[in-house]
């Protein structure tokens, strides 16, 4: 017994004597990710911090994504839902009492998300020791998403912080004025206009170029009203340095499809691609496709949470082209019982004729939103989450329809017709030199608003365009917008033209006021 | 035998005291005195002639005086003492009697040391652990409600759940559990552990009792020892137990029909188009009663068996344990299996010992997996017009055809499948642990031992699981690309302590001095894998492993003079690799002292056997909520930025949640008056605290602003100063047996405040989670809610309903929708400014009541708990009552309309509706706030006895049948399925978000022994 003593009492010594050295430390190194202050030493961090911000496009609130096309386009007068999800149909129905619900929560953070890692990229790279030419495009590339992020936040919210170092747990922003975040989108994007490259080449196409800054930079300005401005960025893409770059694609179609990406039509597109994963965020194997598509999608295919008005088709049957068809735009725009124009029995949905989908009299009237739909190749499925159509920010004919306004803004009607006929004969439509010769200012900006709904409707800018145009500022205009879409009925003077800020930010952050009459 | 034996020997007493009475024969005086072995008189000591009504009671003195015929027997009793026989032989009788189990006496273990009970100068709550065995629970926590004050515990109810348990409220906000410390080991608590093999429990409540584990004792400690073995012959007890297992609530939900009616006039109120699942299509076979799908009558069965004694100098202990748990929820189970050694052997200066629990545990979780799935809520949402499963529903994305909305003309609901979920997501969590301790014992000189202590828990746990194919909600896709995937974890936690104590002690005449000095070094290291294979191909795994490393010193010192006066001195430093360098170290010290005022020699109050006061002040550490490397913000290796034709996917990096570099310790200072007496011949026992505790620099993840960028949870920082108040009592009262009945009573009562005193940034004055405020001088999370005040019966109401501007203040409403307060009376009804607090989620007082009895060899045993003051937020009832989405309804509900006028019922309709109707629906109002006061019979258990007699011929030695009752009776007007809830988190505590419900256990079980 007493050996047995002994050598338990030998063990346990032993144990203890081994066991200190590794338990006994209180600087532990982590061995599953590197601390934030042994990053951002080299190019190579430099290059995974930029690449981390392009990473956040992925998120269901960010641009072009799944939850803007319902600020841009549903709450607009093309657009309206039906989603059995009271809260979801809210936005687009103009009268929101949740202001914190998922949607806008998201689509609000998801922003500011983007904003802390464009905000990250330029407080850490410029002490970098590498390549000084690439350190400058990362920087460019930042300003530039930076101010992406900025414009959407600042049309969709109006009064929002002006947040440009990186975050602290316990910072409680207030509002910046409207101004300053303009003023502030305008430096970003004149710094990344100067400093981008023109354009890339294999593996690294699609990430921000001269030219996207200069379209953004444009409508930015035209947003504002600053038309020499405007007139004088887009410029660089139309008939400057930039103009071999840019031209319209022969087929209006393949601007919404993923085997036509990344074209000269092209001037900045948000890339996505199909993983296996349609879910996640940041993970190891997480979704970096566009869940944008099931929304939108009719019955059988998707939840159909939005739709189109027809008043919108009815804008296409206006006008025939010269050859005296229909505008092919209509079919690549608007998912309907004709879209087809031969009608429902030839109208192909999703690889079925619209007839054989035996639609109820609540459906078969519905118009849906064609453009970043998957039915060109989905057939006969559901849409997914994990979609790979980019989505483009900047098209060169919503750059040629902008000069075109600019122009017009400035007096310059006459000069401005050259541009809204490239649009124009590139669908095949007659010159409007020739179709409407000699318009007044007023009678072109009207023609303008013709030519961007056909154009343009269903590419998340007619939010802002009504917005510019003064619709939501006016009761006349707005009683235009009621005629068209009964949602407006909903609309107040001076509360409807921006959304609710969460209330859940300003419950946390009492720096922030809510807007107006909300 | 001895029964019949006993009846002769009454019954022959009877007549022969009948006879001298009768004859007045004189009787001879037995006088004596009674003491405890340590010498103490026992006053109040009832000594009475058996089998007669003759009694006295012995004075302060313990001495006593009865008239008793040589022969007779003398029944010598005195509470907290053993039970004494004796035969009258002489005039005189000087007796001791040894302490009972379960008294005044008894000796606690206060960590590191054991102290008498009476010499406490801390608050410490010892549980009865044979009431906390009749409960069938999973954990120590949940076996433990209701029996100390102080102790708040909230049951998960899921089968392999761990309750929530908060020891004097809420000190932190974050991670409220206490620390466990089983045989010496620090650990927390888990469902693996045999509440059978508990010898008992303690829980050290106040600062100066917990002081000695310093920085992790600020939630309390709860002290668990587990059997030993007992020189003697060896003894061999078992259990056998087996019940149903239910959820003992239901929602009354509509059936098909009534629905049907319902739901038809909604659509129509909007103008919609009526679906034809309820109309043309409508059909009657279909009337699914979803919660009958989801829920099923579940089985417990527990099965125990341990063996204890002593061969030649080693004692020991081995227990083996089964439990399996059929959850009352379909595909939902838990098992668990442990085997126990616990031995320890004396040898000169020597001694030696080790306790160890082999576990297995196996579980089956309810699956809540995707986007808008609650199982507790979409069980009473679902319509019942839905087929549970259909060829009508099957579609590529939903093959097996579950009943869910198609958003077509026929069907459209938000509401998920959830059986159907339980059955295409396959989750078993396997986990195989080994916890103990093992210790060397050297007794340097008399009063002087020194002892090492090594800990050891380790941990295997598996997770493996299967996704197929299938949507159960319309609008969420199916997972995984609607292919089959298979899911792995693998995790291996370990956690070694190691320690070395000297503990003194020793008695110089009156002067009674303890202390320990010590050395305490913790360390954990916990890898986990998850694995995720799609359709066979494998995607990319993610490994973390979590470290760290705890140090510390400690120290106590107990003194005593004369049992009278009692002091006790703590100090603990401890060092943890949770925080960075500079805030890495912190210093906890305590001291209490005592006072028994009884022992004074003024003290001559007669119904006061025994009175002490006593105060205690000290500081405590918290820092379990943190995670490993928590202080510096990590760069997220994971994003991802496609580019190029091919879209190639580049590696980004960069920080996607915020960290803060300065976290320190939170550290709760609490202060404690206590007093404890024994009043009236110890019939009654009494204990009072009365304890302030201010907990700074709270650690917790408090919601950040989403300017902030921050993603993937709130980092934790050090945010608030928080105080509780609250008033402790435990009155027992021992009832002196009369024949063969005798019985107890317990009752505990708690009340508690808590109150924010500051957050760690000057300029919050407030955060705000859902719909719970947590604001400067409030309590955490009150409700912070719109004002309803009843329906608009008709127009002239909402005009007449203005603001002081004299403007209609609902203008867009129509007759039959809800009334709103303008609370801030600014002539505007703002969803922003007029909320106001509704309420509290925090109870203002709850108690417990304990009762025993026993008649002959029946026992029973009552617990019951209550529950008073607090407000609970009912989401599952706003879920089905806001009737402007396709769910079901609750029986009986109704919508306001001009024929059919209501105060409780508004106007309602399912589809665009109008403005009105929105803000009837408007979550964040009190309509959906209900008292969550509630009284339960939490426990209740009948037992027989076998008699020894009847046993001996078996060869057993005890056996005890039971029937036994769980949340038999609940007397609540909480209109959910249970007001005993967990809450979502600390900020939301009295949210009911469709949680588990705690269940109804009917069991059946004997214990016996031999």
């Amino acid at each position: 017994m007493n050996n047995i003593v002994k050598l338990v009492i030998a063990a346990m010594l032993m144990v203890s004597a081994t066991a200190c050295k590794k338990t006994l430390e209180l600087e532990i190194e982590n061995p599953n990710r590197i601390d934030e202050s042994n990053f951002w030493k080299t190019g190579d961090d430099a290059l995974k911090g930029i690449n981390a911000v392009y990473g956040n496009f992925y998120r269901n609130g960010s641009p072009g994504s799944r939850w803007t096309p319902f600020y841009f386009d549903i709450r607009s007068d093309d657009g309206y839902s039906t989603s059995p999800w009271n809260e979801l149909r809210s936005v687009g129905g103009l009268n929101i009492t949740q202001y914190s619900f998922e949607v806008n929560f998201d689509t609000w953070g998801h922003h500011w998300r983007g904003v802390y890692r464009a905000n990250q990229v330029l407080a850490y790279v410029p002490a970098i020791q590498m390549d000084e030419n690439l350190k400058k495009q990362y920087l460019a590339e930042a300003k530039f998403i930076r101010a992406l992020y900025y414009y959407n936040l600042v049309t969709i919210w109006g009064n929002i912080p002006l947040i440009l170092q990186p975050s602290q747990p316990d910072d409680k922003p207030s509002q910046a004025t409207q101004q300053q975040v303009w003023a502030q989108i305008e430096n970003d994007l004149t710094d990344a206009a100067n400093n981008l490259p023109v354009s890339y080449t294999g593996e690294e196409v699609g990430r921000a170029t001269k030219g996207a800054a200069y379209g953004m930079l444009g409508r930015v300005y035209l947003q504002q009203k600053k038309n020499a401005q405007a007139a004088t960025a887009l410029e660089w893409l139309i008939t400057g340095p930039g103009m071999s770059l840019y031209n319209l694609e022969a087929n209006y179609a393949d601007n919404f499809k993923h085997t036509t990406e990344n074209n000269r039509e092209s001037v900045f597109e948000i890339q996505f691609k199909q993983r296996p994963e349609n879910s996640g965020e940041d993970g190891p194997a997480s979704n970096v496709g566009t869940s944008r598509a099931p929304f939108f999608a009719p019955p059988g295919h998707g939840f159909n949470d939005g739709n189109m008005h027809r008043w919108v088709v009815h804008e296409f049957l206006k006008e025939n082209t010269a050859g005296g068809g229909r505008d092919p735009r209509l079919a690549a725009t608007a998912l309907y019982d004709s879209t087809d124009e031969r009608g429902p029995d030839f109208t192909i949905v999703y690889g079925s004729t619209f007839t054989s989908k035996n639609y109820d009299n609540n459906i078969k009237n519905r118009v849906w939103y064609r453009k970043y739909l998957d039915d060109y190749f989905r057939i006969n499925q559901f849409e997914i989450f994990n979609s790979p159509v980019n989505f483009r920010v900047i098209r060169f004919a919503d750059v040629l329809l902008m000069y075109a306004e600019a122009l017009n803004n400035l007096g310059r009607t006459s000069e401005a017709y050259a541009f809204v006929d490239r649009v124009r004969e590139r669908s095949g439509l007659r010159k409007l030199s020739v179709a409407m010769p000699g318009l007044t200012q007023a009678q072109f900006q009207k023609q303008l608003e013709h030519e961007r709904i056909t154009e343009l409707s269903g590419e998340s800018l007619r939010w802002n365009d009504l917005a510019r145009w003064g619709y939501f500022d006016d009761a006349a205009k707005l009683a235009e917008l009621k005629a068209r879409d009964p949602e407006f009925n909903n609309f107040i003077l001076g509360r409807n033209k921006y959304m609710p800020i969460p209330q859940a930010e300003i419950d946390i952050n009492p720096n922030l006021v809510q807007n107006p009459n909300w | 035998m001895k029964k019949r034996n006993q009846f002769f020997k009454t019954t022959m007493s009877i007549l022969f005291a009948v006879l001298l009475c009768t004859a007045a024969f004189a009787q001879s005086k037995v006088t004596g005195t009674v003491k405890s072995v340590t010498g103490e008189p026992l006053s109040g000591a009832t000594i009475s002639v058996k089998g007669t009504s003759v009694s006295v009671v012995a004075d302060a003195k313990g001495a006593f005086s009865i008239e008793a015929s040589a022969g007779s027997v003398l029944v010598i009793s005195s509470v907290g003492y053993k039970t004494k026989e004796i035969t009258v032989s002489g005039s005189v009788v000087n007796e001791t009697l040894e302490i009972a189990e379960g008294s005044l006496n008894e000796v606690v273990v206060i960590g590191y040391q054991t102290v008498r009970k009476r010499d406490l100068t801390g608050a410490v709550g010892l549980i009865d652990t044979r009431a906390a065995n009749r409960n069938t629970s999973n954990t120590i926590a949940e076996s433990i409600q209701g029996l100390t004050p102080g102790v708040t515990v909230r049951n998960s109810g899921t089968p392999g759940g761990a309750a929530k348990i908060d020891i004097r409220g809420a000190g932190t906000f974050a991670n409220n559990n206490p620390l466990y410390i089983i045989d010496g080991m620090y650990t927390d608590a888990t469902p693996d552990f045999n509440p059978s093999d508990v010898e008992s429990i303690q829980i050290l409540k106040d600062a100066s009792a917990a002081a000695i584990y310093g920085s992790r004792a600020a939630n309390g400690v709860i002290i668990i020892t587990t059997k030993k073995g007992r020189k003697g012959p060896m003894v061999f007890s078992g259990s056998i137990k087996a019940g149903v297992q239910t959820v003992h609530n239901r929602y009354d939900m509509m059936d098909v029909n009534e629905y049907r009616t319902l739901a038809t006039t909604l659509y129509q109120a909007a103008g919609a188009a009526v679906p034809t699942s309820l109309t043309t299509d409508f059909d009657p076979a279909i009337n699914t009663n979803w919660q009958k799908e989801f829920l099923r009558t579940g089985a417990i069965g527990e099965y125990n068996m341990s063996a204890s004694g002593a061969i030649q100098k080693v004692n020991f202990f081995v227990s083996g344990n089964h439990f399996n748990n059929k959850g009352p929820v379909i595909d939902n189970n838990f098992s668990r299996s442990g085997f126990r050694i616990n031995t320890g052997t004396k040898l000169g200066r020597f001694s030696i010992g080790q306790n160890v629990l082999f576990s297995w545990t196996r579980e089956n979780p309810v699956a809540a997996g995707g986007v808008g799935v609650n199982p507790f809520v979409d069980m009473i949402t679902m319509p019942p017009v839905v087929a549970l499963q259909g060829s009508r529903y099957i579609s590529p994305e939903n093959p097996e055809g579950w009943g869910i909305g198609l958003n077509n003309a026929y069907l459209s609901t938000l509401t998920a499948n959830v059986p159907a979920l339980q059955r295409l997501d396959q989750f078993v969590q396997k986990n195989f642990k080994i916890r103990g301790n093992a210790y060397l014992d050297f007794r340097i000189m008399d009063g002087l031992v020194y002892r090492f202590n090594f800990g050891l828990e380790k941990t295997k746990d598996i997770g493996e699981g299967s996704r197929k194919p299938g949507t159960v909600r319309q609008g969420t896709p199916s997972p995984n690309n609607n292919k089959l995937a298979t899911f792995r974890t693998t995790g291996e936690f370990e956690s070694k302590l190691f320690e070395h104590t000297l503990n003194y002690d020793k008695t110089f005449g009156e002067h009674r001095i303890g202390a320990v000095a010590g050395f305490s070094n913790q360390t954990f290291n916990h890898p986990v894998n998850r694995f995720t294979t799609i359709e066979g191909s494998p995607t990319v795994e993610d490994p973390y492993t979590r470290r760290w490393n705890i140090i510390g010193f400690l120290g106590r010192v107990n003194y005593s003079y004369k049992e009278k006066y009692l002091t006790s001195i703590t100090f603990r430093r401890d060092g943890s690799s949770l925080f960075s360098k500079n805030f890495r170290w912190g210093n906890f010290p305590s001291a209490s002292v005592a006072w028994r005022i009884s022992k004074e020699d003024f003290w001559n109050v007669d119904a006061v056997n025994d009175l002490k006061v006593r105060v205690s002040y000290g500081s405590l550490g918290n820092s379990e909520f943190l995670q490993p490397w928590q202080y510096y913000a990590q760069i997220n290796p994971f994003p991802r930025a496609v580019f190029g034709p091919n879209s190639t996917e580049q590696i980004g990096g960069i920080v996607t949640q915020l960290a803060n570099n300065n976290l320190r310790w939170e550290r709760k200072n609490t202060t404690n008056f206590g007093a404890e007496a024994s009043l009236f011949n110890n019939l009654f026992s009494f204990s009072a605290d009365y304890f302030i505790a201010e907990s700074k620099d709270v650690l917790v993840d408090l919601p950040i602003s989403a300017t902030t960028g921050n993603a993937g949870g709130n980092p934790p920082v050090n945010a608030a100063t928080l105080k509780n108040r609250g008033i402790e009592l435990a009155l027992t009262y021992r009832a002196k047996p009369v024949k063969d009945f005798s019985w107890d009573a317990t009752v505990n009562f708690t009340s508690i405040r808590n109150e924010v005193v500051a957050f760690g940034n000057a300029t919050t004055k407030y955060t705000q989670l859902g719909d719970a405020r947590t604001e400067l001088g409030r309590s955490i999370g009150e409700w912070y809610v719109l004002k309803t005040d009843g329906i608009f019966q008709s127009q002239a109401e909402i005009d007449a309903h203005v603001g002081k501007t004299g403007q209609v203040l609902q203008p867009w409403s129509k007759p039959g929708d809800i009334r709103y307060i303008d609370v801030d009376d600014d002539g505007v009804l703002d969803l922003d400014k007029d909320r106001y607090y509704a309420g509290s989620p925090w109870a203002k007082w709850e108690a417990g009541l304990l009762l025993n009895a026993s008649y002959k060899n029946f026992t029973i045993n009552m617990q019951w708990y209550t529950v008073v003051g607090n407000q609970l937020y009912n989401r599952p009832r706003y879920n089905v009552d806001r009737m402007d989405q396709n769910t079901n309804f609750r029986k009986g509900a109704q919508v306001w309309t001009a024929q059919n006028q209501s105060n409780e019922w508004p106007r309602a309709a399912i589809g665009a509706p109008d403005r009105g109707i929105q803000y009837n629906v408007l979550p964040q109002s009190d309509r959906w706030l209900e008292s969550g006061s509630y009284l339960r019979l939490r426990n209740v258990e009948i037992g027989y006895t076998v008699s020894k007699s009847s046993l001996k011929r078996i060869g057993f030695n005890n056996c005890h049948f039971y029937l036994s009752g769980q949340n038999l009776l609940t007397i609540t007007k909480y209109t959910g399925l249970d007001p005993d809830i967990v809450g979502v988190n600390i900020f939301e505590r009295g949210l009911d978000n469709g949680q588990y419900p705690a269940l109804r256990i009917v069991s059946a079980g004997v214990r016996f022994g031999f």
